[in-house]
């Protein structure tokens, strides 16, 4: 069932993308079934015995797919969530062409999700998290015509997949240390685990994978940058999944790597830098989606730190906040999404009293923004409850109730400039007249608003079907309290009450905020580290490029050949012994063909007239066919006449356009017949060398030994080139069949170039 | 090259060309051939038609594209690996079937595809560099 799941979502990708044209025919109100049976199947996917199917039986690697509580809680997010945002895509991009093409996608990056909840060994997760990676860029740059789209999603994808390599080399050290990669095992074994020296590099590159996935603070900037994203990518990538995948992993490994060192410290440590960072810099937005993308990154900097803090209850914690934050964000991305397509600006400044005109997103965005502020009866309340509750439980975690503080007031900040500025505050000048939007696009905000309202009433169920199992797979231990409606009047009611109250007063002064911030621009940030280094990369790029690739034929001679000379010297003067020269006698049919060849091989270099070098080189190749004939090699005789008759005809259509040989008293051609020299020396001397030892004399007597019996042939070197070493020549061949077409391209397209002109 | 002796030599010429590189094609398993060097003979065989004629009348000749023959060589020779893998499980494993006193392989497929694979890349590059300047 767990593979039916993962699987229907690629399999519908595909056949969207395949059939997009009969797909455009799919009314909008039906294009969300795809996405629900997923769900359905998802729904139904039993925990239990793992599914195993061995990858690379060689390398010992394996696809593990298991459902465990934590598997199925993400996996559930995801595909409730990808239900209601299939909906809201299909009426955001009605009648447009691009509809089919968001949708495969969203589902493709659904399957990969899927993958990651349901990934039973490190390397199965991995290949998914890779490919979550490559969807979400392809989602962020969705709009591939603009510019802006094409940077931002570069930079999600350098800055992710950067990670994702570290998080790759974490895995190895990981697998290594605990000697397999499946989680289960991995979690039997976390005590010798922890003990062990390199302990510490398998949690710092993890972690890093993690955070520059979960955008946390340093790395946080692609998150705002990507909401160049369609508002229903943003919406679903951005806010209930994908930066969820960094948070999923830290919670997947606290059973194994929860005692190692630098765990919980860094999770800590960058959770709270992270939601302070995030925390301000969402209050000095104007711009609706930028709001809640800081406040997103905010949101993932508690759960890091609520992870790092890695107590049961703050486990307990964290995981309801995933699902309450899922919720509430969701219904606030897709109500930015549908006040951006109905009044035509996401700009704060510009937006108020929408509540009139569009009385059904002013619901939902109120009752998101409740859950978001954290009112009592609301998911949010509960989450938030419990995160203080488990912080404030332990002397050592004390402090971080100043960060969670924080983070409950920019949380306040937010939801009051989303949910309440926006529908009932002061009415800002609109052009034109406002209508609510399609019932496509209401019903994902809607659904989502609601459940975090119903979730608290059927707390029950949320404990018991959701938070235990997922809490079970995380850790060992028990929560004190289970998700309630209502915990009573007590400390934590009272740091509410207080960042309800601070957050009205940041919400009041606002403005002042905006141009405070504004004012700090200079300050330096991870944004402008990251353009700098990647302006720097280009330049440096740009130099190599016009030293090495600067047009001319000479160089690239003289280049490559010099590098291959200084390679030969180097390995010949840490070779023991010197290869014995001369020693064989030579008869006069043999010495002939040699001695035209070194004529004809000084007259090229030293004519001045590019054709007498062309029939000088092709004397030297004739020469050499003789030697080959000589030394009993018809084969390659053949072809070295064939080939010498096709580059005649080849240089008279190439010799027009090449440039005339230099005159003769170029500066550099001294110094070019000096390297030569060299070069044709060393390789004398390398020729030498290699006939005089023959360590693999029996590999050729082999080779003419089973010619006849393996091969069927008597012609040995026909019999290694398409039987014994095929695959070496389908390689070869595949090289000549590119190196054509790209020399008849790039000639072409010059040509094309000139006649232009 | 407008030479009557040239075109009319060529005339005959080709065609023996060609049908040497196909003897060098067929006879590469047991003696000095192949299908590199028959196909190097065949793509010099056009090449002087192309030469004499004009290289118009060589991809007349040719029929096909130069560039559709690389990707026909290319497809023959991937192909000719699978039914060594489907028995053997080895990719280009050879398999070989006696018809009377000729026995046939897989690898003669193989040498087939490098044949046609080189008459097409060697023709590519030819007829790229003879076009001219707003040809």
């Amino acid at each position: 069932m767990i593979a039916v799941a993962v699987g229907l979502c690629f399999l519908f990708a595909l056949a969207i993308a395949v059939g997009r044209n009969r797909y455009a025919r799919v009314p909008d109100g039906l294009a969300w079934l795809p996405a629900l049976l997923v769900l359905g199947a998802v729904a139904v996917v039993p925990t239990g015995d793992p599914l195993r199917y061995p990858w690379l039986p060689e390398l010992g690697l394996q696809l593990v797919l298991r459902a465990d509580g934590l598997g199925r809680l993400f996996a559930l997010i995801i595909a409730t969530i990808g239900v209601l945002i299939h909906a809201y895509a299909a009426g955001y991009f009605s009648g447009k062409p691009d509809r089919e093409r968001l949708l495969a996608l969203l589902l493709f990056f659904e399957g990969a999700m899927l993958g990651i909840a349901f990934s039973g060994d490190l390397i199965t997760l991995f290949a998914f998290w890779e490919l979550t990676s490559v969807s979400s860029f392809l989602l962020i740059g969705f709009a591939s015509g603009s510019a802006e789209a094409r940077k931002s999603a570069q930079q999600a994808l350098t800055i992710t997949a950067a990670g994702g390599l570290a998080l790759l080399a974490g895995i190895l050290v990981l697998g290594r240390i605990g000697g397999s990669f499946d989680l289960e095992v991995l979690a039997s074994r976390a005590d010798l685990i922890a003990r062990h020296p390199s302990a510490g590099w398998a949690v710092v590159l993890i972690l890093a994978g993690c955070f520059t996935k979960s955008a946390q603070f340093p790395f946080h900037f692609w998150l705002p940058g990507a909401m160049a994203a369609p508002t229903p990518v943003s919406a679903y990538l951005h806010s209930a999944t994908m930066v969820k995948a960094g948070v999923f992993l830290a919670a997947r490994l606290t059973p194994v790597l929860g005692s190692a060192p630098y765990w919980s410290e860094s999770l800590v440590a960058f959770g709270a830098a992270t939601v302070v960072v995030g925390g301000i810099a969402a209050l000095l937005q104007t711009d609706l989606k930028l709001i809640l993308a800081y406040s997103t990154v905010q949101a993932l900097g508690s759960l890091m730190l609520l992870l790092g803090v890695g107590t049961p209850n703050a486990l307990h914690a964290a995981l309801a906040l995933v699902c309450a934050h899922a919720l509430y964000k969701g219904a606030l991305f897709t109500v930015a999404g549908c006040v951006d397509k109905q009044a035509g600006t996401r700009e704060i400044a510009r937006l108020g009293g929408l509540a009139r005109s569009m009385p059904v997103s002013a619901l939902a965005a109120a009752l998101a923004g409740l859950s978001l502020i954290g009112a009592v009866a609301f998911a949010g309340f509960t989450g938030k409850e419990l995160a203080f509750k488990s912080i404030l439980e332990s002397p050592e975690t004390r402090w971080l109730v100043v960060v969670m503080l924080l983070s409950a007031l920019s949380g306040g900040g937010v939801a009051i400039l989303v949910g309440y500025e926006v529908f009932w505050g002061r009415p800002a000048e609109q052009a034109g007249e406002v209508r609510e939007a399609k019932p496509t696009m209401l019903a994902a905000p809607v659904v989502l608003a609601v459940a975090g309202l119903a979730l608290p009433l059927l707390s029950g169920l949320w404990e018991r079907g959701l938070i235990e199992p997922a809490l079970r797979s995380v850790s060992s231990g028990q929560p004190d309290k289970p998700v309630q409606l209502w915990y009573g009047v007590d400390l934590v009611l009272g740091l509410s009450l207080a960042s309800w109250a601070s957050a009205v007063v940041v919400y009041s002064r606002h403005a002042d905020l905006v141009r405070w911030g504004r004012a700090q621009r200079a300050l330096p940030s991870g944004a402008r580290l990251y353009a700098g280094l990647w302006a720097g990369l280009l330049s440096f790029a740009r130099l190599l490029t016009g030293l090495f690739q600067n047009g001319r034929l000479r160089w690239y001679a003289l280049s490559t050949s010099v590098t291959v000379a200084a390679l030969a010297i180097l390995q010949v003067a840490v070779a023991p012994g010197m290869p014995r020269i001369g020693g064989t006698s030579l008869r006069f049919f043999e010495a002939l063909p040699l001695v035209a060849v070194m004529v004809a091989a000084v007259l090229a270099a030293a004519s001045g007239n590019s054709l007498a070098a062309v029939a000088s080189l092709g004397i030297v190749g004739w020469g050499l066919a003789a030697v080959y004939v000589d030394l009993g090699a018809p084969d390659l005789a053949l072809t070295q006449l064939v080939v010498e008759a096709l580059t005649v005809v080849l240089f008279v259509f190439v010799l027009r356009r090449l440039p005339q040989p230099t005159p003769k008293r170029d500066a550099w051609r001294l110094p070019h017949a000096v390297f030569a020299g060299v070069v044709g020396c060393l390789m004398a001397f390398l020729a030498f060398a290699v006939t005089q030892t023959q360590p693999h004399g029996k590999v050729a007597d082999w080779h003419a030994l089973r010619s006849v019996p393996d091969g069927q042939g008597r012609n040995v070197v026909n019999v290694i080139l398409v039987d014994f070493r095929a695959l070496d020549t389908l390689g070869e061949i595949t090289v000549l069949a590119v190196a054509a077409v790209g020399v008849a391209a790039m000639y072409r397209s010059k040509l094309r170039k000139e006649a232009g002109r | 090259m407008n030479s009557l002796i040239l075109r009319s030599g060529t005339t005959f010429v080709m065609p023996l060309l060609l049908i040497f590189s196909l003897f060098l094609l067929v006879r590469g398993h047991n003696l000095p051939g192949g299908g590199f060097a028959g196909g190097l003979v065949a793509a010099a065989s056009l090449a002087l038609y192309g030469l004499s004629h004009g290289m118009g009348a060589a991809k007349a000749v040719l029929r096909l594209r130069s560039e559709t023959l690389i990707a026909i060589g290319m497809l023959i020779a991937v192909l000719s690996g699978l039914p060594g893998m489907a028995a053997t499980g080895n990719y280009l494993a050879p398999l070989w079937v006696s018809v009377g006193p000729v026995k046939v392989g897989t690898p003669i497929l193989f040498d087939l595809g490098v044949y046609l694979l080189v008459v097409g890349v060697v023709l590519t590059m030819v007829f790229a560099l003879s076009e001219e300047e707003g040809a």
